[in-house]
């Protein structure tokens, strides 16, 4: 191997750093946005758990007065959002009816900031909605 | 270099995607399908209890458990897989559903996935009943039906709206519900704290002996029922006597006693007051209920329930 030939190579290894290290922040940035994506599905299926969860307990909302176990269709949500660290998220309130039989609507909604190197880059409303019967 | 790595998160942002929506696909799909089978669960509990079916419940009136389950998949957004059948003598309601996740059009990410899922919900008869106070109903009492304020006679000589029942005795599991006056007021003592007196509803013709030596207007009986008020207790319904004297227990009644003070006396009569919320009476050959939920352990009550 020839001189000149060495002093090439040593010159493209340098050349392909200085790449590498220009297109580093894009590729950081791309695999920040797959967390953080991720961590969007991740709590839209918390956020589903509670809302079925939360509809199991509205259907026997009419013998919460009987029943000392019972635990409210916005609680059973709240502790589920809360393990789930979905700070913020909301139920639709819902009047027990007095009929079994009764169909109801259980929405949940939660607000998903997509965030890059911690910066707010936008929002997503994640939800979800079940429709039953009180029994 | 650069470029590998790029091409290598490219690949895994698209999986992420691809795979996050098979998650978030499925977890729709069976909170979806268990609705269904629940709304259409409901509907035949509903029918066949002959509670009625409102108007608000939107399978309408002259529906039936599929089609019930059916209307509540389009509902929930469920696409179905095959028409919701009824399963388990009739009494259950199998729903399955399945939704398609696209591909991305690129190599094999362009696979085109079909989630499906599927829920059976069962409404069953109720094996026990539990928490009963031992003051039995007498099934012609007048008023008992009405879901308003009513007062029920004692009258020493048994002849009232009701009598104390001696739940001490076989098929009762408990040694705290005696015959006697502290018998008694035990067992109404340890209602809300979980006594162990339960009446199988496996045959519903169960005969029960009265507390002959309990007095109802004892201070002991009388404090056991006022620290109860407000509480809504199962009471049990019998329809007559049989030859030895004993109580034939047709069902029960959801009782709610009246507040500050369910119990009162005058004279010599003593009375307990509240209001009947609900009638859990056997329906066995009355012929008037569905044939489908009904059999000899019928009560007139479903419990519904997910089995798969």
């Amino acid at each position: 191997m020839t001189e000149r030939t060495l002093t090439r190579l040593r010159a493209e290894c340098g050349q392909g750093m200085v790449e590498f290290a220009l297109v580093l922040p894009v590729l950081i940035t791309i695999l920040l946005g797959i967390i953080s994506l991720a961590s969007a599905y991740s709590h839209q299926l918390t956020l589903s758990d509670a809302v079925k969860a939360s509809a199991r307990a509205a259907s026997v909302c009419r013998f919460a007065s009987s029943n000392p176990n019972y635990k409210d269709y916005s609680q059973t949500f709240n502790d589920i959002t809360q393990r789930g660290s979905l700070t913020g998220a909301s139920v639709t309130t819902f009047a027990c009816p007095t009929q079994g039989g009764s169909g109801y609507t259980i929405a949940g909604t939660f607000t998903q900031p997509i965030t890059i190197f911690g910066l707010s880059i936008t929002t997503i409303t994640l939800s979800s909605t079940t429709q039953g019967v009180v029994e | 270099m650069a470029a590998v790595i790029a091409f290598g998160l490219l690949v895994m942002a698209a999986l992420v995607i691809y795979l996050g929506s098979w998650f978030v696909t499925d977890r729709h799909l069976q909170q979806g399908a268990d609705a269904s089978a629940l709304a259409g669960v409901e509907y035949i509990a509903l029918v066949e209890t002959q509670s009625g079916v409102p108007t608000s419940n939107g399978c309408g009136q002259t529906s039936d458990g599929v089609q019930c389950a059916k209307t509540y998949a389009g509902l929930n957004k469920v696409g179905l897989d095959s028409d919701p059948v009824f399963v388990f003598s009739n009494q259950g309601v199998k729903v399955k559903v399945k939704e398609t996740v696209p591909g991305f059009g690129v190599g094999f990410l362009n696979i085109a996935s079909t989630r499906r899922a599927s829920a059976t919900a069962v409404a069953s008869p109720l094996t026990t009943a539990t928490d009963i106070l031992p003051f039995a109903v007498d099934q012609g009492q007048a008023n008992w039906r009405s879901g308003s304020l009513t007062t029920l006679k004692f009258t020493k000589s048994g002849t009232g709206d009701f009598d104390l029942l001696d739940l001490g005795q076989p098929p009762v599991n408990s040694s705290t519900c005696g015959f006697n006056t502290p018998g008694i007021a035990n067992c109404i003592n340890t209602l809300c704290g979980g006594c162990s007196a339960t009446i199988s509803t496996s045959n519903p013709s169960t005969d029960f002996p009265p507390a002959k030596g309990a007095k109802f207007n004892s201070v002991q009986i009388k404090d056991a029922v006022n620290a109860l008020a407000g509480k809504t207790v199962l009471v049990p319904i019998y329809s007559s006597l049989d030859s030895s004297g004993n109580y034939i227990i047709v069902g029960f009644g959801a009782f709610q006693l009246a507040t500050p003070s369910p119990f009162s006396a005058h004279g010599t009569d003593s009375y307990l007051t509240g209001t009947f919320e609900k009638e859990i009476t056997s329906v066995t050959g009355s012929g008037t209920i569905g044939a489908s939920c009904s059999g000899p352990t019928f009560f007139g009550v479903c419990e519904v329930s997910l089995v798969q």
